[in-house]
C-alpha cells in the first residue's frame, strides 16, 4: 500500500519537474508565434512598404502586442519593453491626426520622389531654410530624425520608419519621462473632454519640432478693480532672499 | 388690559413730551436719520457699489460699528450683575437706563448687519422653518439668534419693572431676578459669539486666535460703561433725575479694571504676533506699520492705542479720576479708542493682506458714513426716547390712575 | 407677444369696418378692441408683476418639487429673455455616479498667459462690469511659497518672466468647505460629485463665506452684472452659469454644465500648455489619479484641514 503511495507521488513529481524545465521552451515558443503574426498584422495595417528597406520597428511591434502579456507578465522581456514604452499600460486613446490636415508639405515624397538624397551634413540653403533647427543642441540635423528613403515616415534611432502620426513614439527616445506622462494624461492636452473616449494631441500640436520650446507670449490683461474703486497697485512686498541678506550682511548694507 | 394700554399711551406720552432743547436735539437726530435713509435708497438701488467695499476687503465700516455695538449691548449686564447679585442698591438706580442702552445698541446692531447684506428683501431666508435657518452650523445664524434673544430679555426684564413701578407697585424679586440671571449668562453669550464669528476663520489668521473672546469682553466691559457714564452725566444735567456722584466712581471702577485688562490682552496680543514672525504676522505688520508704502490704518490704530494709555492713566490714578471733567475726557478718550481699535483696528486688518497676499485698503465712502451716522441716530432717538419715559415712570411722574 | 396683439387688433376693427352694422356696433367693436388690449397689455406687465413676485417667494433649491423647479426655470428663463433678449437652457443636471470631481495643475506648465481667466468669464456669464474673475494667476516668485509676495497685476510683454513662476488660483472645491459651514442661510452647499455650489436666488448677500474662504474664491455681485447679450452664453446651469443678479455671491462650480455631461471646464480646454487636468477621482483610471498617484504634489494651506480637491505638481 506504502509502496504504491510512493510510486506514484515520485511520478507524479518527475512528471512536475519534466513541465517545469520544458515550461520556459513553450513559453518562448508561443512569444515568438505572436510577434511573428502581429508583424505581419501590422505590416497591413501601416500599409508599409516592405519593398524599401523600412525595417519594422521593433519595439512598435512589441508595444502592440497586447494579447501576449497577459502570459510573460514577469519575464525580463517584458520589464525592458516597458523601460521603453508604457503605451500600452496606459489607458487607451487615440490621437488628433496632424500629417494629412496640418503638414503643409505632406506627403513629402511629392518632391523628394525625384531628388537624390544628399547625406552631407549641412544646412538647408535653398529648401526649408526657415527652419531654424534649435533643437538637441547641434546633435541633429534632418536625417536624425527623417527617414532618408522615405520622406514620408519619421526615423527611430535605430532606423526604423515611424508615421508623422504616431510622432510621440519619436519623441519617446529621449523624452521618455515625458512620453510617459503624455501616455498617462500628466502631460499633453486632452482635447474637449475630460470621460469618455480619450484623443490627445501630438507632441507637434504644441511643440514646434524643430525648435520645441514654448515661446513666450503676451499675457491676457490683468483683473480690474471692481467698478467704482480705483486702481492701486499692488502693495507687493518682495523681501529678501536668504542669500542676498547673507551677502548684505557682508557689505554692511542694511536689510528690512 | 386697561392698564397695559393706559401704560403705553403714558409711555409714549412720557417720551415726547420736552422742552426746547429736547425737540432740538430730536429734529437734529431725525435730519441725520432722513439723510442715513436717503444714502441707504441709493445703496440699495444700486447695489453695495456705492460702498468702498471690494472682494478684497468686504466687511467695512457696517460691521466695524456692528462689534463695537455689540460691545455696548453687552455691557449693559456689566451693571446689571453688581446691581443684582450683591444688591447694590446706588447701581440699581440706573440700570433701567443701561437696559435701554443695551435696546438702542441691540436695534443699531441689527440695522448695521441688515445695511450690509446685498440681498436684504430676502431677510426672511433666515427665519427657522419659513426660511432655511443653518443653525448651529453658522456662527452668523447663532450670531442672530443671541442678538434677538438678548433683545428681547432687555425689553421684557425692563418692561416688567416699569409697569408694575408704573401701577404704583413694587417689582418683585423673585419674577425678575430668574430673568435677570438668564440675560446675564445672555450679555456675555453675545459678546463671545461675536469674536466667535470674527475667531472661527481659519482663512484669517489676524481673528484666529483664542484670546479675541476674551479681549473683546475686556473692551466691551471698558467702552460700554464709559458710553453709559457720558449719557448718565447728560440725564444728570438736562433731567431732573438723581443720580449720585458715587455712580459716576462706581461705573468708572469696572471700566478701568476693564480697560485695563484689554490694553493687557492686546499687549499679549502683539507680543505674540511679533516676537516671532510668521507669514500670518501681516495682517498686524500692515495694521501698526503698513506693508508696502500702505499705510491708511497706522494713523488710527496709534492714535488709538494713545486714547486708551491716555485714559487708563487718568482713571487709575484716583484724584484724577475723581475729577469730573478729567472721568468725561477719559471716557470720551476710551469709547473712541476702542471704537477704532475694535472696529477699524480689528475688522478691517482682518481683510489685508486678503488670503492670496494682495495688500489692498480700505476706505469708507460718504455714503457708508451717511448711512452709518444715520443709524447711531436711530439708536440715539430710542435710547432718549426710551430713557426719558424710563425716567418720568421711576420718578413717579406719572402713575396708573384708575378711572372711577 | 407684440405681433399677436397687433394682429388681434386688425383683425377685430377690419371685421368691425367691413360688416358696418352701425354705429353702436363700431363703438362695441372698438371698445372690445380696447379691451382685449388693455387685457394683453396688463396680462403682459401682470406676468412681469407675477414673475418677480414669484421671484421673491421662491424657494430653497433643493426644497423645490421637480414640477416647481420646472416652473422656476421657466420664470428664469422669461427673465433673461426680458434682460438679455436672448433665450436660455437652464439644466439641472445631477451629479453624475459615483463621481468625485479633482482638479490638478501642473504649475511647471503653467506660463502666466491668463487664457484660462478670459475662457470662464465667456462661459460662466460674469458680469462684464462687475470684473469677476473666478481664476486669479499669481506671479511668484521663485524661491518662495509666499503669497505675499505675489503680484497679481503682472502685465510684462512677454510671459513668463525670469524669476518668476505662475500659480492659478480658483475654487478649491473643498472636502470640509469652511464657506459651506459659514452661510447663515444654507444657500451653498457641496453636491455629491464634491462641488460646492451657491443657490443664486436663496442666497441674502451677507458675504460670511466669503470672510471664510481661505482661498479667495467666492466673489461678490457689488452692482447688477451685465453682459453684452451676443456674449451671454446660453448653455447654462441652475448651480452653474445662469444669469446671477446684484448683491450675491459667486464662485467657479467646475463648470457643473459642462462637466456633469462628460465636458472639460472651460479652463482646461482653454489653458494652451495643457497645465491643466480634471478628472473623476473615484476612477482609478483616470487622468488625475495618475497624477495624485505618481507625481509629487501640493496643496495650498492644507494645514488649515479644509481638504481642498485642487493639487499642484511639477513635472
Amino acid at each position: 500500500m506504502f509502496k504504491i503511495r510512493l510510486i506514484t507521488s515520485s511520478g507524479l513529481l518527475v512528471f512536475a519537474l519534466i513541465l517545469f524545465y520544458l515550461n520556459p521552451f513553450f513559453s518562448g515558443q508561443t512569444a515568438s508565434a505572436t510577434k511573428v503574426s502581429d508583424a505581419a498584422a501590422n505590416t497591413a495595417e501601416d500599409n508599409t512598404e516592405s519593398a524599401d528597406e523600412t525595417k519594422i520597428v521593433e519595439e512598435e511591434t512589441e508595444s502592440e502586442s497586447d494579447d501576449s502579456d497577459e502570459e510573460d507578465g514577469d519575464s525580463s522581456d517584458v520589464v525592458f519593453e516597458k523601460l521603453l514604452s508604457y503605451e500600452k499600460y496606459a489607458p487607451k486613446f487615440s490621437i488628433k491626426p496632424r500629417k494629412e490636415a496640418e503638414l503643409e508639405n505632406f506627403p513629402c515624397m511629392d518632391c523628394h520622389e525625384d531628388e537624390e538624397t544628399n547625406y552631407n551634413i549641412r544646412l538647408l540653403e535653398e529648401d526649408h531654410e526657415d527652419y531654424k533647427l534649435e533643437h538637441g543642441a547641434e546633435r541633429f540635423w534632418c536625417l536624425t530624425c527623417h527617414q532618408a528613403d522615405n520622406r514620408d515616415y519619421l526615423r527611430s534611432l535605430k532606423n526604423n520608419a515611424i508615421d508623422f502620426d504616431q510622432s510621440y513614439r519619436l519623441c519617446g527616445q529621449c523624452h521618455f519621462q515625458r512620453q510617459k506622462d503624455w501616455f498617462f494624461g500628466a502631460h499633453g492636452k486632452r482635447i474637449g473632454n475630460w470621460s469618455g473616449e480619450r484623443k490627445l494631441y501630438l507632441c507637434t500640436e504644441c511643440h514646434d519640432p524643430h525648435s520645441p520650446s514654448i515661446k513666450p507670449l503676451k499675457p491676457n490683461p490683468p483683473p480690474k478693480v471692481r467698478k467704482g474703486l480705483v486702481f492701486v497697485p499692488n502693495g507687493t512686498h518682495i523681501k529678501k532672499k536668504v542669500w542676498q541678506k547673507y551677502l548684505m550682511d557682508q557689505t554692511g548694507e542694511k536689510h528690512d | 388690559m386697561k392698564a397695559t394700554f393706559s401704560f403705553w399711551l403714558d409711555f409714549i406720552r412720557e417720551a415726547f413730551r420736552g422742552g426746547k432743547l429736547f425737540y432740538l436735539w430730536m429734529t437734529l437726530l431725525t435730519v441725520v436719520v432722513f439723510l442715513g435713509f436717503a444714502a441707504y435708497i441709493r445703496q440699495f438701488q444700486h447695489g453695495l457699489i456705492v460702498s468702498g467695499m471690494s472682494d478684497q476687503v468686504s466687511w467695512g465700516v457696517y460691521i466695524s460699528n456692528f462689534t463695537f455695538l455689540v460691545g455696548v449691548a453687552a455691557a449693559a449686564v456689566m451693571l446689571v450683575i453688581p446691581s443684582y447679585i450683591f444688591r447694590d442698591e446706588m447701581i440699581k438706580e440706573v440700570v433701567l437706563l443701561a437696559e435701554g442702552l443695551a435696546v438702542a445698541a441691540c436695534i443699531m446692531c441689527i440695522l448695521f448687519v441688515t445695511v450690509d447684506l446685498g440681498r436684504p428683501d430676502r431677510i426672511w431666508h433666515m427665519l427657522p422653518f419659513v426660511g432655511e435657518f443653518n443653525f448651529p452650523q453658522s456662527l452668523l445664524a447663532w450670531d442672530v439668534f443671541v442678538l434677538t434673544g438678548y433683545l428681547f430679555l432687555s425689553l421684557t426684564i425692563p418692561y416688567y419693572i416699569l409697569f408694575v413701578r408704573y401701577k404704583g407697585g413694587e417689582p418683585k424679586h423673585n419674577v425678575y431676578f430668574p430673568g435677570v440671571l438668564i440675560s446675564i449668562g445672555w450679555a456675555i453669550s453675545i459678546h463671545t459669539v461675536t469674536a466667535f464669528l470674527l475667531s472661527s476663520n481659519v482663512a484669517r489668521p489676524f481673528w484666529h486666535t483664542a484670546i479675541l473672546g476674551p479681549r473683546f469682553l475686556a473692551s466691551a466691559f471698558s467702552a460700554g460703561p464709559a458710553f453709559f457714564l457720558l449719557t448718565l452725566k447728560f440725564i444728570r444735567r438736562y433731567t431732573d433725575y438723581p443720580v449720585s456722584e458715587k455712580i459716576f466712581q462706581r461705573i468708572a471702577i469696572i471700566a478701568t479694571v476693564a480697560l485695563q485688562i484689554n490694553l493687557f490682552l492686546l499687549f499679549a496680543e502683539i507680543f505674540t504676533e511679533f516676537y516671532h514672525q510668521t507669514d500670518h504676522t501681516a495682517s498686524a505688520l500692515y495694521l501698526f506699520f503698513g506693508i508696502g508704502g500702505k499705510t491708511a490704518l497706522v494713523p488710527w490704530i496709534w492714535s488709538a492705542i494713545t486714547m486708551n494709555v491716555v485714559a487708563v492713566l487718568i482713571l487709575s490714578i484716583e484724584p484724577l479720576r475723581n475729577n469730573s471733567r478729567l472721568l468725561s475726557v477719559a471716557c470720551v478718550l476710551m469709547v473712541v479708542g476702542v471704537w477704532i481699535e475694535k472696529g477699524m483696528g480689528l475688522i478691517i486688518p482682518g481683510f489685508i493682506p486678503t488670503p492670496l497676499g494682495e495688500v489692498f485698503e480700505y476706505s469708507p465712502t460718504l455714503i457708508e458714513v451717511t448711512v452709518s451716522a444715520g443709524i447711531w441716530a436711530v439708536g440715539l432717538i430710542i435710547y432718549t426716547l426710551l430713557a426719558k419715559a424710563a425716567i418720568a415712570i421711576e420718578l413717579g411722574k406719572v402713575r396708573y390712575k384708575k378711572l372711577p | 407677444m407684440t405681433e399677436n396683439l397687433k394682429n388681434n387688433s386688425n383683425q377685430v376693427s377690419r371685421r368691425s369696418l367691413l360688416k358696418k352694422i352701425g354705429v353702436l356696433g363700431t363703438t362695441g367693436a372698438a371698445a372690445a378692441t380696447g379691451v382685449t388690449l388693455a387685457a394683453q397689455v396688463v396680462e403682459k406687465s401682470g406676468q412681469e408683476f407675477s414673475d418677480s413676485l414669484d421671484s421673491f417667494f421662491q424657494k430653497h433649491y433643493r426644497r423645490m418639487s421637480p414640477e416647481e423647479v420646472q416652473v422656476t426655470i421657466a420664470r428664469l428663463q422669461r427673465k433673461a429673455k426680458r434682460k438679455y433678449n436672448k433665450d436660455i437652457s437652464i439644466d439641472t443636471a445631477p451629479p453624475l455616479p459615483v463621481t468625485l470631481f479633482g482638479y490638478a495643475l501642473n504649475i511647471s506648465k503653467c506660463k502666466g498667459y491668463r487664457k484660462c481667466v478670459d475662457a470662464c468669464v465667456e462661459e460662466n456669464n460674469q458680469g462684464r462690469d462687475t470684473q469677476i474673475q473666478f481664476i486669479r494667476v499669481l506671479e511668484m516668485e521663485r524661491g518662495s511659497m509666499n503669497l505675499e509676495e505675489s503680484n497679481h497685476y503682472y502685465d510684462p510683454e512677454t510671459v513668463p518672466q525670469k524669476g518668476k513662476f505662475y500659480l492659478p488660483v480658483q475654487c478649491m472645491q473643498c472636502e470640509n468647505p469652511p464657506c459651506v459651514r459659514a452661510c447663515p442661510v444654507k444657500a451653498t452647499w457641496k453636491e455629491d460629485d464634491g462641488v460646492v455650489v451657491i443657490d443664486y436666488d436663496w442666497c441674502i448677500g451677507c458675504r460670511y463665506c466669503m470672510t471664510a474662504c481661505p482661498y479667495w474664491a467666492r466673489h461678490f455681485n457689488w452692482n447688477e452684472p451685465h453682459v453684452p447679450p451676443e456674449e451671454l452664453n446660453p448653455v447654462t446651469h441652475y448651480l452653474g452659469n445662469r444669469p446671477r443678479s446684484k448683491g450675491v455671491m459667486e464662485k467657479c462650480m467646475f463648470c457643473v454644465q459642462r462637466t456633469r455631461k462628460g465636458k472639460q471646464p472651460a479652463c482646461m480646454e482653454a489653458c494652451p500648455t495643457g497645465a491643466r487636468i480634471f478628472g473623476n477621482l473615484l476612477d482609478p483610471e483616470s487622468e488625475i489619479r495618475y497624477i495624485l498617484e505618481n507625481k509629487t504634489v501640493f496643496r495650498l494651506k492644507e494645514d488649515l484641514g479644509t481638504e481642498p480637491k485642487f493639487w499642484y505638481f511639477t513635472d
